[in-house]
Order: structure tokens, then C-alpha cells, then sequence
């Protein structure tokens, strides 16, 4: 009787440790593959990332120029703050260069309103008020329209109204005068 | 059964004898333990035999050699049953040191490797240099994009100096010039942000997670990396250091980007017309973000007031074509603006002015000017619903203009870019 029950604890045994360590077993072999698998991964890529770095650093005084340059040209197109002093001589240059004995150009007032924060910008808007003749009028409007040229210095700005009286001279030599308030956007980030 | 034989003690079989009753054989009868031999007497009184012998006496010294017989299998059988537990036992000790924590108060005691946390180490080790390697990799594909849209700036003047209609000859052929070099300098940059942007962002490790899981693992940690380092960098206050903090959220915003993947891969930027490159550049300025991407989508955005007066003076002069001579309005009579009303927010235009008629037609020739301002392709939804005029049959009438109308939606850069690449 006793040895028909070492017999059958025997054979129970036996399935149970074959069960658990073929089970196991697979498990540790994977994990040890897993492991030379990753050994050889980071000898790899140890390689591969001072490659990349190395390739960084060779080219990274080009990069840095390049970025200086944008910056500069940057302060005055797209500056960090408002800037606001920089702006308004800006807008005295745009009148030093259009008004003239027989075309005028003058700006009569300058309002800055409250800054809006935006996700990718800022917005600095401000109302003027400008006397102008109608070839100065579509000058200020390219100017504008084109402002924010990485060739030139002018901030980026876009006009969001405009409301214009034209002061209609009778006399067919003497030019037009218009009377308008525009409402414009300065950029800045 | 009687009452009387229930009480009554049972008799025994007169043949068997009770040792008791030999014990008391010698007890004279008569005397008070008559009594008592009564009460034990059980009838059995007979001859007295011995039946058994003397006990026999056990020799213990027999014992002292004797030895129990054992059975071989039986033995086997327990140092099988034994040595089993002991393999089942060592077995669940090694494997739980090895591929679990459970044990490593014991496996840390006696310096005893866990596989399982070497694997994880290694695994994050792998995670560390792959992220190092993307690292660098995008500081440079940042640089490229950004050397691309600077020129790309140039590239895009240059071209509207190119089909400009306002452009003088002269400028037209400097524009021509510039957009050679301008062009070898986006292809360059532009071949090198692909190479740089190709280069798979994970890692093959040794893992059950699918492609995709790998993919975000290694995007997450290359996210995390660029969030630190902006983050150490925006505590200092200085100007490159909020640049440089600046540009590493940029760069966050060029990983797991698709699109932009997918553009640079697919474009063969050797075989492009100018055309193609201009909206190659815009395309490109949409997906990338950088301050001068934000600059040309500004850019792109802006309604040119300049060519919306241009359009209204075209519509007005197919209406009046004496338009803004003064000597013939008095004369013949057509339109006088008076003022103009532009906003950008809305989209909208209102002119008001008059219109003077000779012949009293004036509500016909506000009429053609709505459809006018209706046909253009700038213009929408002209319209005026209340009309007015004084004057006389022999002075001629006065009408009041007032006239609101839309910008065509989209009648924005973007949309002229349309226009360019319809062409």
C-alpha cells in the first residue's frame, strides 16, 4: 500500500514540477534573448546617437548664425514685446517718406489700445488718424500691406477697418484729400 | 414474559464452571457471606480443570538480532518523492529570483543577478540612447526647416516681383536672379530636413508591445526630454535662453508630425516648377511652426485693402466712365464716393456718395453698379434697398449712395495663391 502511494505522489510530483519548469523556463529564456537583444541594441545606438551629436556640433555654428540672424531681423519685424516706441518712429518714417509740398501726409494722432494675447501671437492694436492725398493714401497701404519683409525693418502689421471721407476739391489739379481713421494690428510674439 | 420472571436473576448452564465460584469453594456455608455468595454465585459450581498451561515465558535476548525486512522499491520511491519537492522547490526559488521582485530582499543579500531587472534596465537604457539620437537628429531637422522658410521668404517675394503686374522691368529681372540662388538654397535645406526626418523614431526593442506602442514609447520620451530641457532653460532670464527654451517647444511640435512627414518624403523638390515650389513654401509654413512660418500665415491672412479700391474703381468706372474727373461730374453727372468704410473683421465694405444724372436715371446706374460690384470676383452680396433722389427735370438729379457688400470669402492671400497655381 505504501508503495502504491509514493508511486502515485511520485508521478503527481513529476507532472507538476515538468508543468512549472517548462512554463518557467520559457519564460527565462525569453527574457534572457530579450535581454542580449537589448545589450546588443545599446551598443548600437550608443554609436549611432554620438554620430548624430558629433554631426550637430559640426554644424552648429551655421546653425547659430542662422539664428542670430532671424533674431535680428526678428527685433524689429516680429519683436518679443510690443515695442510699442519702436513702432511709432516707424510710422513717422512711413510720414517722412510720402508727405510732400504737393502730396501730404500727416498723421494727427496715434492711440494704442490693450495688447490681446494669442496661442502663436501677440497683438498690439492702435487707431490713427491721418490727412492724406489719395496717392499717399494707396502708398500707406502698400506699406502696410507689405510690412513684415525679412528684407526690411517695418513691423509686421495688417489693417483690420478702415473709414475714409474724401475732402473733394473742386479744382481738377489740386489732388483729393483724404480724411481716415485705420484701425491696425502690430504683431508681435 | 411474568412479572415474577422478569425479577427473578438469570440462571447460568449448571455445565460451565465460574472461577468465582472455585475461589469460594472454601467458604463455609451458613455463615453471613452466605449473602454475599449468593449475589455472586452463579450456579455454575462443577469440577475444577485448568485448561491452560503456565504462560510461556518471552525470551527477549531472540529480539535483539532481529532485523524488519525493507522493500527496495519503497525507497525509491521515497528518495524520488523527496528529491521531486526538492527540484520543485529549488526550481520556484530560481525562477522567482530570476524573473520577479518577490525575492530580492535574499537575491540583493547574496549578490545574485535578477534578470528581470536587468532586462528592464536595459530596456531603459536602449530608450535613453535612441532618445539622445532624436534628440540631436531634430535640433538639426529644426535648423533646416528653419534655413527653408527664411528662404522661402525670399523665394516668395521674388516671385511676386516676378508675376506682379505693378513690377518695373528692372526689378522683375533682379527677382529673376535672386530666385536661382534662393531656389539651390531650398533644395539643399530641403533635402536635408528629409534625410533627417526619414530616420525611424523608435527603437526595434525586444518587446511584446506592437509597432505602434513602440512608436508612441519613443515619442512620449523624446516629448518629455524636449519639455525638461525648455523648462530648465525658461528659469534663466537671459534672451538666448528663452530663444533657445522657445525654439525647443517648436521642435516638440515637429515630432509625431505626419503630415510634415509625409510631404517631405513624398516631394521630389528637383522636378518642381516655380509654381510648385511657391506652394511647396506655403504648404511647408502651415505645417512647420517657427516665428517665421507665424509671420508668412500672418501674411497670408491680410485682406490688401489696395486692390479692393482698386476693384471698386473698376466696377464704378464700367458704370461712370467719366469716374473721378471732377470737371464732368458737374457737367454730365456719374459717381462721387464720399467716404468708405473697410473692416477686416467682418469682411465687409460700405461706400456711400452720390450719384448725379442728367437724364434722371440715377436708380438705373446704382442699379448697374450693385450688379457691378456682383460680378466682380472680389465682391458679394452687394446691395441697397432704399433709394432717394432730389432735384429737377431741368438741373438734373442728386441720389444718395450708401452700398454694402462682402469680400468674397477667401479673398485673401491664400486665395490669390489659388489664383497663382490655376495658371
Amino acid at each position: 500500500m505504501y508503495i502504491k502511494t509514493y508511486a502515485v505522489l511520485c508521478f503527481i510530483l513529476t507532472i507538476l514540477f515538468v508543468w512549472y519548469f517548462v512554463g518557467s523556463w520559457r519564460g527565462y529564456a525569453q527574457t534572457k534573448d530579450n535581454h542580449l537583444t537589448n545589450q546588443e541594441l545599446i551598443n548600437e545606438y550608443k554609436q549611432k546617437a554620438s554620430l548624430e551629436k558629433a554631426d550637430y556640433e559640426k554644424n552648429k555654428t551655421t546653425f547659430d548664425q542662422l539664428q542670430d540672424e532671424i533674431s535680428t531681423k526678428l527685433k524689429d519685424i516680429f519683436p518679443v514685446n510690443d515695442n510699442y516706441t519702436a513702432l511709432t518712429r516707424n510710422l513717422d518714417d512711413f510720414e517722412k517718406e510720402l508727405a510732400n509740398s504737393s502730396n501730404i501726409f500727416e498723421i494727427s494722432s496715434i492711440d494704442y489700445q490693450s495688447p490681446v494675447e494669442g496661442k502663436e501671437y501677440n497683438i498690439l492694436p492702435f487707431r490713427m488718424n491721418i490727412r492724406s492725398s489719395e496717392k499717399n493714401f494707396r502708398e500707406f497701404l502698400h506699406l502696410i500691406e507689405g510690412s513684415g519683409a525679412l528684407t526690411d525693418n517695418i513691423r509686421l502689421m495688417e489693417i483690420s477697418s478702415i473709414r475714409l471721407n474724401f475732402e473733394n476739391s473742386e479744382d481738377e489739379t489740386s489732388p483729393d484729400v483724404i480724411s481716415f481713421t485705420v484701425q491696425i494690428n502690430a504683431y508681435y510674439q | 414474559m411474568s412479572q415474577e420472571d422478569t425479577n427473578k436473576a438469570p440462571q447460568a448452564d449448571n455445565s460451565l464452571i465460574n472461577p468465582l465460584d472455585v475461589q469460594k469453594s472454601g467458604v463455609a456455608e451458613g455463615t453471613q457471606n452466605e449473602v454475599i455468595k449468593g449475589i455472586v454465585d452463579a450456579g455454575t459450581a462443577g469440577p475444577q480443570e485448568k485448561l491452560l498451561d503456565a504462560a510461556p515465558e518471552i525470551d527477549m535476548s531472540l529480539l535483539e538480532n532481529a532485523t524488519v525486512q525493507k522493500s527496495p522499491i519503497l525507497m525509491i520511491l521515497k528518495w524520488s518523492s523527496g528529491f521531486l519537492v526538492f527540484l520543485l522547490f529549488a526550481s520556484f526559488i530560481f525562477f522567482n529570483s530570476q524573473l520577479s521582485t518577490r525575492l530580492d530582499v535574499v537575491t540583493s543579500a547574496v549578490n545574485l543577478p535578477n534578470l528581470s531587472q536587468n532586462l528592464e534596465s536595459s530596456t531603459a537604457e536602449v530608450i535613453k540612447l535612441k532618445t539622445d539620437e532624436n534628440f540631436y537628429r531634430f535640433l538639426q531637422l529644426k535648423a533646416y526647416l528653419d534655413l527653408f522658410s527664411f528662404d522661402g521668404d525670399a523665394f516668395i517675394r521674388n516671385y511676386d516681383s516676378i508675376i506682379g503686374k505693378s513690377t518695373s522691368e528692372a526689378q522683375r529681372q533682379v527677382a529673376k536672379e535672386d530666385i536661382e540662388d534662393v531656389k539651390r538654397s531650398l533644395a539643399q535645406s530641403f533635402e536635408k530636413a528629409r534625410e533627417k526626418i526619414k530616420v525611424d523614431i523608435s527603437a526595434p526593442l525586444a518587446s511584446n508591445k506592437s509597432r505602434k506602442d513602440l512608436e508612441d514609447l519613443f515619442l512620449k520620451s523624446l516629448q518629455d526630454e524636449l519639455k525638461a530641457k525648455s523648462k530648465d532653460l525658461k528659469k534663466n532670464k537671459s534672451e538666448g535662453a528663452q530663444i533657445e527654451s522657445k525654439n525647443l517647444t517648436h521642435i516638440s511640435k515637429l515630432v509625431g508630425n505626419k503630415k510634415l512627414k509625409s510631404l517631405l518624403l513624398k516631394t521630389d523638390f528637383a522636378s518642381l516648377s516655380d509654381e510648385e515650389i511657391y506652394a511647396l513654401v506655403k504648404d511647408m509654413n502651415k505645417l512647420v511652426v517657427n516665428d517665421l512660418s507665424t509671420i508668412q500665415k500672418i501674411k497670408e491672412e491680410r485682406v490688401k485693402w489696395s486692390e479692393i479700391i482698386n476693384q471698386i474703381e473698376l466696377s464704378t468706372v464700367a458704370v461712370d466712365s467719366y469716374y473721378n474727373q471732377k470737371s464732368r461730374y458737374d457737367i454730365v453727372g456719374g459717381i462721387r464716393y464720399t467716404s468708405y468704410d473697410f473692416d477686416t473683421n467682418e469682411k465687409r465694405v460700405t461706400i456711400s456718395g452720390e450719384t448725379k444724372r442728367i437724364d434722371n436715371q440715377n436708380f438705373s446706374m446704382i442699379a448697374r453698379l450693385i450688379d457691378e460690384f456682383n460680378n466682380s470676383d472680389l465682391f458679394e452680396n452687394a446691395e441697397m434697398k432704399t433709394f432717394n433722389k432730389s432735384g429737377t427735370f431741368l438741373e438734373g438729379y442728386t441720389a444718395n449712395l450708401k452700398l454694402s457688400f462682402d469680400l468674397d470669402q477667401g479673398e485673401t492671400e491664400a486665395k490669390k495663391n489659388k489664383k497663382v497655381s490655376k495658371k
